[in-house]
C-alpha cells in the first residue's frame, strides 16, 4: 500500500500498454511536473457551470443532470472567472489511466489551496480508471478568482493496492471496463441514480417527494393495476395519452412501469 | 437639391444603422464563447470596415455641395449597402461556430497540415456553420472584390489576405470523422488562388474545338466549358483532399453521401442501385469521383492498407474501380448539345484528367505524404484506441519501445480504420455494452471521435503548433 515514487511513476510510464499494471498520463508531461511522491496536473479548457435549477433543489434522479450545466470552453492563453462562492466543473489537461493495482487521489496544490480554491471533493481514483479527471472546482474566497487552463491546479498520489500481481493474471486481464465513467475528456454531468431503487434494496418501501408527499410505489402500482382492470379500452386509452403527455413534460421517468400499464 | 440632400441623409442614417448593427454583433458577442483566431480575425475586420464605413456616412454629406457629387454619392451608399448585405450573410453563422461548437482540434490540425504547402504557409481558415447539408468554400475571388469595394470608398481595410471561408452542416459541428471532408473545400481554395480554373478552360477550349469545329457554336461551347471546368475543379479538390489527409476523406464521402447504397445485400455493385451515382449532372457523379480518389490512394500507398479494411465502404471504392469512363453518362441533354454526342463531351472532359492530376503532383510537391508515418503508428493507435485511451503519446513497442506524438493525418486515418474495424472489440472490452446495440455502438464511435479529437489538440500542444 506504499504511495509510489517518481521512480515508480517513470517505470508504470515506461511499460507498453497492454501491460495491466503501465500507467498512461496523456499529454505526457515534461520532468519538471514530477515530486518526490506526486505528479502535477494541469486544468482543461472546457468547463459546467450550474445553473440555478427551475426548482429551489437537486433531486437526484428527478432531473437529466446535463440540462443543469451551462458549457463552456476557454482555450489556452485565454481564462475562465469563478466568481467569488461559486463552483463550476472542470477537468484535468491530462488524460490518464491507472494501472490495475493502483489507486490515485487528486489534491489542490498547495498554492492554489492558498487562494481559498478548492479543486476536488471526491478525490479517489479507482484502478482502472481511465479519463481525464473532473474537478469540482470551488472558489471558497470572498473575491473572483481567474482560471487559466493549462495551469498546475492538482497533485496526483498513486497508491498499490493489495492486487499487485495484476500483470499476470488472466482473470484480470479478461475483466471488462466498468464504472459509470469511462473515458472522459471533459468535465462530466452527475448521473445520479434515484434514490428510490437505493431504498428498496435496504426494505424501505415508502418515500417523500417534495410538491408529493408519502410516496409508497409498490402499494400505488397495486391500485393502479386494479383500477385498469377496471376500465375499458376507450377509458384506458385515455389515461395512458394523459401517461404519456406527462411522460413528454419530464415529470415522469422514462422507465416508469405507469408508462406502459394502461397501454 | 435639397430634396436630394434629404434623401441621402434617409439613406445614409438608414445603412449606418445596418452596419451598426453588424458590427455590434460581432463586437457584443457573448462573451462565454471562445472563437478561433481566424473568427477573432474575420470579427475584428468586419468591426473595423463598420467603423470606417460610419465614419464615412457621417463626413461624405457635409462635403459635398456639388449635384453631381451627391448622385454620386448616392450611387456610393448604394454600392455600400449592397456589399454589406453580401458580408451580412456570413457574420451570424461565424458567430455561430464558435469553439464549442467545431472541431476546433480538427480544424487546427487540418490548416497546420495544409500550411505545409510553401505558398499557403500562412493561410487561415474561418469555418462558419450552415444550414445546408454540405460544405462550401467561399470564393476569395468574389468575396474579397466585394468587400474591398466597401473599403476603397470608405478608406477602410481591405479584406485580410490568406483568410479562408469555409461552411460546414451545423449539424455535424462536433463529428471528427464527417469533417475529415473540410479538406476538399481547401482544395478549392487553393483553386481559387492560383487561378487553375483558366488553365483548366484554356486546355478545355482547345480540345472542344478539335472535336466538335464548328458544330460547336462559340456561346454553347463556352457554356460546356464552364460545366467541364466546374467538374473539373470538383475532382482536383477531391484529390487535393486525399493527397492531404488520406483515405479519411474518401471515407467521410462514402458516409455523408451515402454512396454505399449502390451495393446490394452481398455487396456487389448494382447498376440498378447505382442510378444518380454514374450520371455526370451539376457535379461529376460519385462513383467516378471515387474512382479518382482511388487513383490518387494506389499512387500514395494508402491503398494496399485500405483494401484490407472489412467494410462496405472499402467495397464501395472496390465497385468504383471496376467501372470504366463508359460506364458513366451524361444526360443532360440541353439545347446546346444538339446534334453532339453528350458521350464525346465526357471524351472531351476526360482528355484533361491527367492534366489535373499534374496540377495536383505540381502544387502539392512541398508536403510530405501522410503515408509512412501513419503506416509506422497504425496497429499502436488502434491499440490505444481498443483499451480506451487518448492516443496522443504513443509507444511503439515495435521500434525499440519509442514514445512519439503522431501527427494529426495518422491519427484520423488510424481512427476512421478502428471505427470501422475495431469498435467491436472496443464495445466487447466494455461491461454493459452491447455490440449489437444500436445506443451503445453510437455512444461507443462517439467516444472515439473524442479521444481523437483530444489526442491531436494534444499532439499540437505538444509539438508547439498552438500559438
Amino acid at each position: 500500500m506504499a504511495v509510489l515514487t517518481k521512480a515508480d511513476f517513470k517505470e508504470r510510464l515506461e511499460r507498453p500498454i497492454t501491460d495491466l499494471g503501465c500507467l498512461v498520463i496523456t499529454p505526457l508531461p515534461s520532468d519538471d511536473v514530477f515530486t518526490e511522491d506526486s505528479i502535477d496536473l494541469r486544468l482543461g479548457t472546457h468547463f459546467l457551470m450550474p445553473q440555478i435549477p427551475p426548482q429551489p433543489f437537486v433531486d437526484p434522479g428527478a432531473t437529466e443532470s446535463s440540462r443543469n450545466y451551462l458549457q463552456l470552453h476557454a482555450p489556452l492563453g485565454g481564462y475562465f472567472v469563478l466568481p467569488a462562492h461559486q463552483t463550476v466543473l472542470g477537468a484535468t489537461l491530462e488524460y490518464i489511466k491507472l494501472p490495475c493495482d493502483v489507486s490515485g487521489e487528486i489534491l489542490t496544490k498547495s498554492s492554489v489551496a492558498r487562494t481559498f480554491m478548492i479543486i476536488e471533493t471526491a478525490p479517489w481514483v479507482h484502478p482502472n480508471y481511465r479519463g481525464c479527471l473532473t474537478l469540482e472546482i470551488a472558489n471558497a474566497s470572498n473575491t473572483a478568482i481567474l482560471l487559466y487552463p493549462g495551469m498546475p491546479i492538482g497533485q496526483l498520489i498513486l497508491m498499490g493496492t493489495s492486487n499487485d500481481n495484476c500483470k499476470t493474471d488472466e482473470a484480470e486481464k479478461a475483466k471488462k471496463l466498468s464504472g459509470s465513467y469511462i473515458g472522459p475528456i471533459y468535465p462530466e454531468a452527475p448521473r445520479l441514480k434515484q434514490p428510490q431503487a437505493m431504498l428498496a434494496k435496504m426494505g424501505i418501501t415508502k418515500y417523500c417527494r417534495p410538491g408529493v408527499g408519502w410516496i409508497a410505489p409498490d402499494e400505488m402500482r397495486k391500485e393502479l393495476e386494479r383500477v385498469s382492470l377496471t376500465l375499458t379500452p376507450d377509458e384506458k386509452a385515455k389515461v395512458n395519452s394523459v401517461i404519456q403527455i406527462i411522460a413528454e413534460t419530464g415529470e415522469l421517468p422514462t422507465n416508469s412501469p405507469a408508462l406502459n400499464l394502461f397501454r | 437639391m435639397a430634396d436630394l440632400k434629404a434623401t441621402l441623409r434617409q439613406d445614409a442614417a438608414s445603412l449606418q444603422q445596418f452596419v451598426t448593427a453588424i458590427a455590434d454583433h460581432c463586437e457584443r458577442r457573448n462573451n462565454a464563447a471562445a472563437y478561433l483566431q481566424s473568427s477573432e480575425r474575420f470579427f475584428s475586420y468586419i468591426v473595423k470596415l463598420a467603423a470606417s464605413t460610419r465614419s464615412f456616412l457621417a463626413q461624405a454629406l457635409e462635403s459635398r455641395t456639388d449635384f453631381q457629387d451627391l448622385l454620386d454619392l448616392r450611387s456610393d451608399i448604394s454600392v455600400l449597402r449592397a456589399g454589406w448585405r453580401f458580408l451580412h450573410g456570413f457574420v451570424k453563422p461565424v458567430l455561430d461556430a464558435d469553439t464549442l461548437r467545431l472541431p476546433s482540434s480538427l480544424v487546427l490540425g487540418l490548416t497546420s497540415r495544409f500550411r505545409e504547402i510553401p505558398q499557403f504557409s500562412d493561410t487561415e481558415f474561418v469555418i462558419y456553420h450552415t444550414d445546408e447539408f454540405n460544405y462550401f468554400n467561399v470564393k476569395l475571388s468574389v468575396l474579397k472584390p466585394g468587400a474591398d469595394r466597401i473599403a476603397g470608398l470608405v478608406s477602410g481595410p481591405s479584406f485580410p489576405d490568406k483568410l479562408g471561408l469555409i461552411g460546414i452542416p451545423y449539424s455535424q459541428a462536433s463529428s471528427m470523422f464527417m469533417n475529415c471532408l473540410i479538406p476538399h473545400e481547401m482544395g478549392h481554395h487553393v483553386f481559387g488562388q492560383l487561378s487553375l480554373g483558366l488553365k483548366f478552360k484554356s486546355q478545355l477550349e482547345q480540345e472542344l474545338i478539335a472535336s466538335f469545329g464548328a458544330r460547336l457554336p462559340a456561346e454553347a461551347r463556352l457554356q460546356i466549358i464552364e460545366r467541364l471546368a466546374f467538374w473539373a475543379e470538383e475532382i482536383f479538390c477531391d484529390l487535393f483532399a486525399v493527397r492531404l489527409v488520406g483515405f479519411c476523406f474518401s471515407l467521410a464521402f462514402v458516409e455523408l453521401f451515402d454512396i454505399s447504397t449502390v451495393l446490394d445485400e452481398n455487396s456487389t455493385y448494382s447498376p440498378a442501385r447505382a442510378t444518380g451515382k454514374t450520371e455526370f449532372l451539376q457535379y461529376p457523379p460519385d462513383l467516378f469521383r471515387l474512382r479518382q480518389q482511388v487513383a490518387v490512394l494506389q499512387q500514395d500507398n494508402w491503398w494496399s492498407s485500405l483494401q484490407k479494411i472489412d467494410s462496405h465502404y472499402v467495397r464501395t471504392f472496390e465497385a468504383a474501380m471496376a467501372l470504366s469512363d463508359k460506364d458513366f453518362g451524361f444526360l443532360e441533354l440541353s439545347n446546346f448539345l444538339k446534334n453532339i454526342d453528350p458521350t464525346d463531351v465526357l471524351e472531351a472532359f476526360y482528355v484533361i484528367i491527367p492534366t489535373i492530376f499534374n496540377e495536383l503532383d505540381k502544387n502539392t510537391s512541398g508536403i510530405q505524404l501522410g503515408t509512412s508515418g501513419w503506416q509506422s503508428t497504425d496497429k499502436d493507435i488502434a491499440l490505444y484506441l481498443r483499451n480506451g485511451i487518448v492516443p496522443s503519446s504513443i509507444r511503439l513497442e515495435a521500434s525499440g519501445a519509442i514514445t512519439i506524438h503522431p501527427e494529426p493525418i495518422s491519427l484520423l486515418n488510424s481512427a476512421y480504420k478502428f471505427y470501422l474495424e475495431g469498435l467491436n472489440d472496443l464495445i466487447l472490452n466494455i461491461e454493459d455494452a452491447d455490440v449489437t446495440n444500436i445506443a451503445d455502438r453510437s455512444k461507443w464511435a462517439k467516444k472515439v471521435e473524442m479521444w481523437t479529437a483530444k489526442a491531436i489538440e494534444d499532439v499540437m500542444l505538444m509539438t508547439g503548433r498552438v500559438s
